[in-house]
């Protein structure tokens, strides 16, 4: 088995241990109970959310308070004087968040087209849910170097999501006219939810590729430039 | 002989510090030897311990592990140390064995860490949760920790800080038992008794320098006043009179002291490590 292999299979362990899975999986039934009670019409606009608040925000609250928990407990210390890269380390931490999401998309999923009989691009789907998740697990994972304490991490959050997420939900609700919807896309959290909206239904190209590009262009600047080279000088510190 | 490290006018500055945290530090390490580094609170002992340990490799100076560069070895150089931290370094929600089991995969090379438990009188406890472990459990848990993967240098941050004096000597007794298979230890501690019976040598370090270097005992012979104290019975009184060592097997009134009184205790005249670490390091108030 290799590093990469065994650091997983830890991560995995770690989630399941903490309970972090079980309660993934339990506001993923949450999301089914609303898919349940939704009618038709409607569905095809709320999956997506639902899906977008499990592979986003959702992340980026998990990596943020499991990486947090970790340097707490000290166990990142144990991990950083062990022969493993510190690369195949935070590969295994964004592949563990990637496997619950998946988890939770597959839970949502399976209940719209068991239920209401969904129509959906599969693996596109698929495909936009681990462009989206490596995004906001990038996002996460600087919010919490940047934060000082627990405290400062849930508010640098709440900042977040509150920039974030008010464009998009003021676009669903049709505040902000359609016509600055490329415009919004400047908002990480918009572009996710657009291309996981284009799965569900027909959304126009532009969007979809300038969406694409920008949540492929935030983790690659944010990895290699902020969080590896900070990583372990925080996970040191104190 | 052997040197495993060797450091060479080593410097480094936090970012955000104005002060630089180790001032141009030179020693280096024997093979087969017990080293402790020795100092007050922010000397700068843990941030040296982790650049030894490549946790910090942003510095300057030069540092050889086994005759090459430090800042050229990856992460094969982790399968030759241990490292025992003096905070917690496990997972909470997972066993003591759980713990081991999953580092130990991290390693080519694994001693049995279930035998080393018990050894640690851990051997109750091991299928507890690490969260459920008191103090003394956890620093005993460390200690297995960096044993795991039979290293042949092993750094030690207060290895033996909040244990009773039982599994103080267990550890220390571990400790040895590693130095006499020819194994490298390097030990941070603030417990000169640790010291007195552990290291062959240390090195006391105050802000960023170090400030002396040698064997326990002849800082002992250096810090030390030659000279022998007596304690005697005089009339049912307990008196007290010290000689020079230089000549005492011709200073008459020391031949007479001992023949013509019954003497309660003889002394020499050495400084204990504590009184040491004092000098050295410079708190003047206790000068």
């Amino acid at each position: 088995m290799s590093d990469l292999s065994k650091l997983i299979k830890g991560e995995l362990i770690r989630l399941y241990k903490y309970k972090i899975l079980i309660v993934g999986i339990i506001v993923s039934l949450l999301w089914v109970l609303i898919i349940g009670l939704s009618d038709k019409e409607s569905i095809e606009g709320i999956i997506p959310m639902l899906i977008f608040m499990d592979a986003g925000m959702m992340s980026i609250l998990l990596i943020a308070a499991s990486f947090y928990l970790e340097k707490q407990e000290g166990s990142i210390k144990s991990l950083l004087i062990a022969p493993v890269k510190l690369l195949d380390i935070l590969i295994s931490k964004v592949i563990a968040a990637l496997i619950l999401s998946l988890i939770s998309t597959t839970l949502v999923l399976l209940s719209a087209i068991l239920i209401h009989n969904t129509t959906v691009n599969i693996i596109l789907l698929y495909l936009y849910v681990i462009i989206t998740v490596v995004s906001h697990i990038s996002i996460g994972l600087v919010i919490t170097l940047y934060s000082k304490d627990f405290g400062s991490m849930i508010g640098l959050y709440a900042a977040f999501a509150f920039i974030s997420l008010i464009p998009s939900i003021f676009y669903t609700i049709e505040i902000i006219p359609e016509s600055f919807s490329t415009v919004l896309l400047i908002s990480p959290s918009h572009a996710g939810q657009m291309l996981l909206n284009s799965a569900f239904k027909t959304v126009d190209v532009l969007i979809i590729i300038i969406s694409i590009l920008y949540l492929i262009i935030i983790p690659s600047l944010l990895y290699p430039l902020v969080i590896y080279k900070k990583f372990k000088k925080y996970a040191i510190e104190g | 002989m052997k040197h495993v490290f060797e450091v060479k006018n080593l410097r480094f500055k936090y970012p955000k510090s104005n002060e630089e945290t180790i001032k141009g530090v030179s020693f280096s390490v024997e093979e087969g030897k017990i080293i402790g580094l020795l100092g007050p609170s922010g000397a700068g002992k843990s941030t040296t311990q982790k650049i030894l340990i490549k946790l910090i490799n942003d510095y300057e100076g030069e540092i050889l592990y086994n005759g090459k560069n430090l800042k050229s070895y990856n992460k094969a150089f982790y399968e030759e140390v241990g490292v025992g931290f003096e905070m917690p370094v496990h997972f909470n929600k997972l066993t003591a064995v759980q713990n081991l089991k999953y580092f130990s995969s991290l390693y080519k090379k694994n001693i049995d860490y279930i035998e080393l438990l018990k050894k640690l009188n851990l051997g109750d406890d091991m299928n507890k949760e690490v969260g459920q472990f008191s103090k003394g459990m956890k620093v005993r848990l460390n200690f297995a920790r960096a044993l795991l993967n039979d290293p042949k240098v092993l750094f030690l941050d207060e290895p033996t800080a909040g244990l009773d004096p039982t599994n103080a000597r267990i550890i220390k007794d571990l400790i040895l038992d590693f130095k006499s298979k020819g194994n490298t230890v390097f030990i941070t501690t603030h417990l000169m008794g640790d010291v007195e019976q552990l290291c062959d040598e240390v090195i006391f370090i105050r802000k960023g320098e170090i400030t002396e270097k040698s064997t326990p005992r002849d800082l002992k012979l250096k810090y030390g006043t030659k000279e022998v104290m007596l304690e005697y019975q005089n009339n049912s009184k307990i008196e007290k009179k010290n000689f020079l060592m230089e000549g005492l097997g011709n200073n008459q009134d020391f031949l007479n002291l001992i023949k013509n009184v019954e003497l309660e205790t003889i002394h020499s005249g050495e400084t204990s490590l504590e009184d040491i670490f004092i000098k050295v390091t410079g708190d003047s108030k206790y000068e």
